[in-house]
């Protein structure tokens, strides 16, 4: 019981790293990111190409292999996925209106998810990676391993979280807001909408890349069966769920989302005619849920918090 | 030689299937602003459908029926339940995008739960190969070539010949405009989803005829191609669906036949890639102007 | 806001600012701009009339730089501007206005001229991270021009309210909060007063007035003459595309081809 507590609980902190990445794109500049699991994926592969040592074909196979230690890794993984993000993000923002950089990732995701199931050197194909390295494995044994691991990802989560935060508070988090709400406005007045959605997207991405490592660490294997579309939902519900724009809300969704509501589906007897109900319930729940809230909560349980007149009050 | 008039061959299959798909998508597009992405699961409806009939013993000819009716029940109800309040509202497009793509969830894993997650497959005639001009075309291939065809040549004669067509050009143009001058948009909308998920719902079937076997995900997978087809021809564009899934369907083929066939996604990705960068608004949109919408 | 008080120029000081020269534009054939040449000196304001689909907007958006324009050129204090990104051009010190006012929903008052009167160059994740002090002064300087203008405004109360749920006519204002905020060279306000009750245009002109005696020179674009009050020094008449007529007020009024424009118009109703 305990075990699965602290396991959980990780669970829920890597997530929240990754809704809090979500939330400065589709939040602060209202980019829906339809991609944003291919990012993730892409910190998990590039994390493990990083830390393991060489591949070992046929067994297995995978690009690199630099045998790095974690730290190094996890840099990696956000520099590599952050210019990974630039560059899509070029692309894709060559066309400005919201709908189609929906469209235009959600089509890299797909195209990239067969991509990498096919070509099996680059990392792994269909089969994935594994035996992905975990951090200080000499130093904690058992339980203890998993309590530091537990406590490396929210220390982790907390430093992601003080920077969105800073960077939601400053001018730059102001301009994208406002390039969110009616851009040909924020350009008129004199506000480069494409660069400020190309920053929001890279920063974004890169922090997915960061998240991608710590669950590849985690879980120590990963494979494309781990990231499709709905994976993509399920962090973005928890930013509908908790607030958009607002960071404690993305936190707070996540926990909801994550760490209660996706273990409702678990309390369902299952049967050996239908071996897949858990799974299927608990997207078909999140499906309603994302409905549900943009009906009728559409800012969601902490809505956007504005800088107010009291929190800049002048003493002249 | 022969390899490549057989690989332009198949690229026209998939041509007229990524046409029906895509231009299903930029009607309901064009006339409610609304890029649907549970379009896919239209097509896997329009698949299970004809599944569920077959298994009643019908023949191939009755299961497509009832999978485009299936398909035009559940496009309309996506509207008229859900979608409808969200356009009224003028909600934010990430809004509406996001919530299809909700709904894209509820039907997938509903059909999952309904029919169980592992793949199924349609009974079809045993497959002769033959010869038309150039081509290779087994009986499947020629049926949905033929099919296809006829319901790409109802489409247009409905869009151009008929009021309904008539009203729903006018609504794409200019809505207001529209609504101003006596089209009942709300009644036309209403029935362009209907008349696009029987459509994407019929290309499901002949999708899952052309597959050995397929499930759950028929058609989302799909939507790689869709979309691309439409970016690539400017979305919301019917001419420019045709157009690029004409591009996107004999090129992957071909270069799937050449290099691997894992080189097919290669090749749509890099051909929208391309497009994006040389005319982010699709090959067929001008230039509109986007400051006063 | 009582900085530099400049005299009222009444414009006929000095070298233009801004210059438009044989602007035109085509949309599918039709001519919606059609060789339109303008100028404006800092302190002048000049009104730009035309009836529906005369052109009037169209012309906005192109020497803003949010349409591309087929022909023509447009200057701004030396530096030719024509066509450059609508970003560009405003932070080179023209800015406009929308026919329908365009705020930022989600933002309060209060942020829509926090974001006007910071420079963009501050939007930098550098100021975000690092420059921590350098912020936060910035931040206090803002905050008080802010709250000034608000004031000026009398939009003070509303300062915490979200422009979504903001009047027609206060989100009017609110844009006009933004240039304020902003100090351009160049202002274009397309149809200002349009839907704007009394006691409101009243106290938008106070705003036109007061930037006009900053130096601003000022496009006023509005649907009819009876809209321009005296403030206006000259105005321009567009028709079809074209200018056909420009001159005083009084003079325009009289000129045979500005009132057929109008009556035209009206018999097409
Ligand atoms: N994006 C566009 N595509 C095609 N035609 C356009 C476009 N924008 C404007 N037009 C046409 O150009 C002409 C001028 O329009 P514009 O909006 O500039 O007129 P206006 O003088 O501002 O009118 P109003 O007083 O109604 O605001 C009109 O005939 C209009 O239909
Ligand atoms: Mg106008």
């Amino acid at each position: 019981m305990i075990n699965f507590f602290i396991s959980a609980s990780t669970f829920v902190a890597i997530q929240t790293i990754l809704a809090l990445g979500l939330n400065l794109q589709y939040g602060l500049a209202g980019l829906l990111n339809l991609a944003y699991i291919f990012f993730v994926a892409m910190g998990a592969y590039v994390f493990s190409v990083v830390t393991l040592p060489h591949a070992n074909p046929p067994d297995t196979s995978y690009v690199l292999g630099l045998h790095q230690p974690f730290l190094v890794g996890l840099v990696s993984a956000a520099v590599v996925v952050g210019i990974l993000g630039f560059l899509i993000g070029a692309v894709a923002l060559r066309n400005l209106r919201a709908d189609y950089f929906a469209i235009v990732t959600l089509t890299i995701a797909a195209g990239a998810v067969q991509i990498i199931s096919q070509f099996t050197p680059l990392f792994g194909g269909t089969e994935g990676i594994f035996n992905i390295p975990q951090p200080l494995g000499g130093v904690f044994q058992g339980q203890s391993y998993d309590v530091f691991f537990l406590a490396m990802c929210v220390v982790i989560g907390a430093v992601v979280f003080v920077i969105v935060e800073l960077l939601r508070k400053s001018p730059f988090g102001l301009a994208l807001r406002a390039v969110r709400d009616d851009q040909d406005a924020a350009a008129a007045m004199g506000r480069n909408v494409y660069r400020l959605k190309i920053k929001a997207f890279t920063a974004g991405c890169s922090v997915a890349g960061l998240g991608g490592a710590l669950l590849a660490s985690f879980v120590t294997a990963f494979s494309p069966a781990g990231w499709s579309l709905s994976e993509t939902l399920l962090i973005l519900v928890c930013v509908f769920v908790g607030g958009a724009a607002n960071n404690y809300g993305a936190m707070l969704g996540t926990f909801l989302v994550i760490g209660l509501l996706g273990q409702v589906p678990t309390l369902i007897p299952l049967t050996s005619r239908n071996p897949d109900l858990v799974a299927d319930s608990r997207y078909i729940l999140i499906g309603l849920l994302i409905i549900v809230f943009l009906r009728w909560r559409s800012r969601g349980i902490i809505p956007e918090r504005n800088v107010r007149q009291s929190d800049v009050e002048v003493t002249s | 030689m022969s390899t490549l008039t057989d690989a332009i061959g198949y690229g026209l299959v998939s041509a007229i299937l990524i046409a029906l798909s895509a231009s299903a998508f930029s009607l309901q597009y064009s006339v409610s602003g609304v890029p649907n992405f549970a379009h896919g699961d239209l097509l896997t409806i329009g698949a299970y459908g004809a599944l569920v009939a077959q298994r009643m013993g019908l023949n191939l000819a009755a299961g497509a029926a009832i999978g485009g009716i299936s398909g035009g029940i559940f496009g309309w109800l996506m509207y008229r339940v859900v979608l409808r309040t969200f356009v009224r509202r003028g909600a934010r497009l990430v809004f509406t995008v996001a919530v299809t793509a909700g709904i894209a969830l509820i039907l997938e894993n509903s059909i999952g739960l309904i029919f169980g997650n592992s793949n199924v497959n349609l009974v079809v005639a045993n497959q002769v190969a033959r010869h038309i001009g150039p081509f290779l075309w087994t009986n499947t291939q020629l049926v949905i070539l033929i099919g296809g065809a006829v319901l790409l040549g109802a489409l247009y004669f409905i869009l151009l010949r008929t009021d309904f067509g008539r009203a729903i050009r006018a609504i794409s143009d200019n809505p207001d405009l529209a609504r101003a001058s006596g089209v009942r948009v709300e009644r036309t909308v209403q029935m362009t989803w209907l008349m696009c998920g029987a459509l994407a719902a019929l290309a499901g079937v002949a999708l899952a005829m052309s597959e050995p076997n397929f499930g759950i995900y028929l058609g989302s997978d799909f939507l790689l191609v869709t979309f691309a087809a439409a970016i690539i021809g400017g979305i919301g564009k019917v001419n420019g669906a045709v157009i690029g899934a004409l591009i996107i369907g004999v090129v992957t083929e071909v270069s799937g036949s050449y290099l691997s066939a894992g080189f097919k996604q290669v090749c749509a990705i890099t051909i929208l890639v391309i497009v994006l960068l040389v005319r982010p608004n699709g090959l067929l949109n001008i230039q509109r102007a986007g400051a006063e919408a | 806001m009582s900085e530099t008080m400049k005299a009222k120029t009444n414009g006929d000081v000095g070298a233009p600012v801004f210059v438009v020269d044989g602007l035109r534009r085509h949309f599918g054939g039709v001519p919606a701009v059609d060789g339109v040449s303008l100028s404006l000196r800092s302190g002048e304001v000049l009104g730009l009339i035309g009836p529906n689909g005369s052109g009037k907007s169209t012309a906005i958006s192109i020497i803003s730089g949010f349409i591309k324009a087929d022909e023509g050129s447009v200057v701004l204090d030396g530096r030719d501007i024509t066509n450059r990104r609508s970003d560009q051009v405003a932070r080179s010190g023209l800015v406009r206005t929308f026919q329908i006012p365009r705020v930022w929903g989600e933002l309060t008052a209060l942020e829509h001229l926090l974001i006007s009167g910071v420079a963009v160059a501050e939007e930098s994740l550098r100021t975000a991270l690092i420059r921590r002090r350098h912020l936060r002064e910035l931040e206090r300087a803002t905050a008080r021009r802010a709250a000034e203008v608000l004031d000026y405004l009398n939009l003070g109360s509303l300062a915490d309210t979200r422009a979504g749920s903001l009047s027609g006519g206060q989100k009017r204002l609110l844009e006009f909060g933004r240039l304020m905020m902003l100090k351009p060279k160049v202002i274009l306000l397309d149809e200002p007063f349009a839907g704007v009750n009394p006691t409101m245009v009243q106290q938008l002109q106070k705003v036109i007035d007061q930037l006009r005696s900053e130096g601003v020179a000022i496009l006023l674009v509005e649907h009819n003459l009876q809209a321009l009050t005296e403030s206006v020094d000259r105005v321009a008449v567009l028709a079809l595309g074209r200018l056909i007529a420009e001159g005083d007020i009084e003079t325009v009024r009289q000129i045979p081809e500005v009132v057929t424009a109008y009556l035209g118009e009206r018999k097409r109703k």
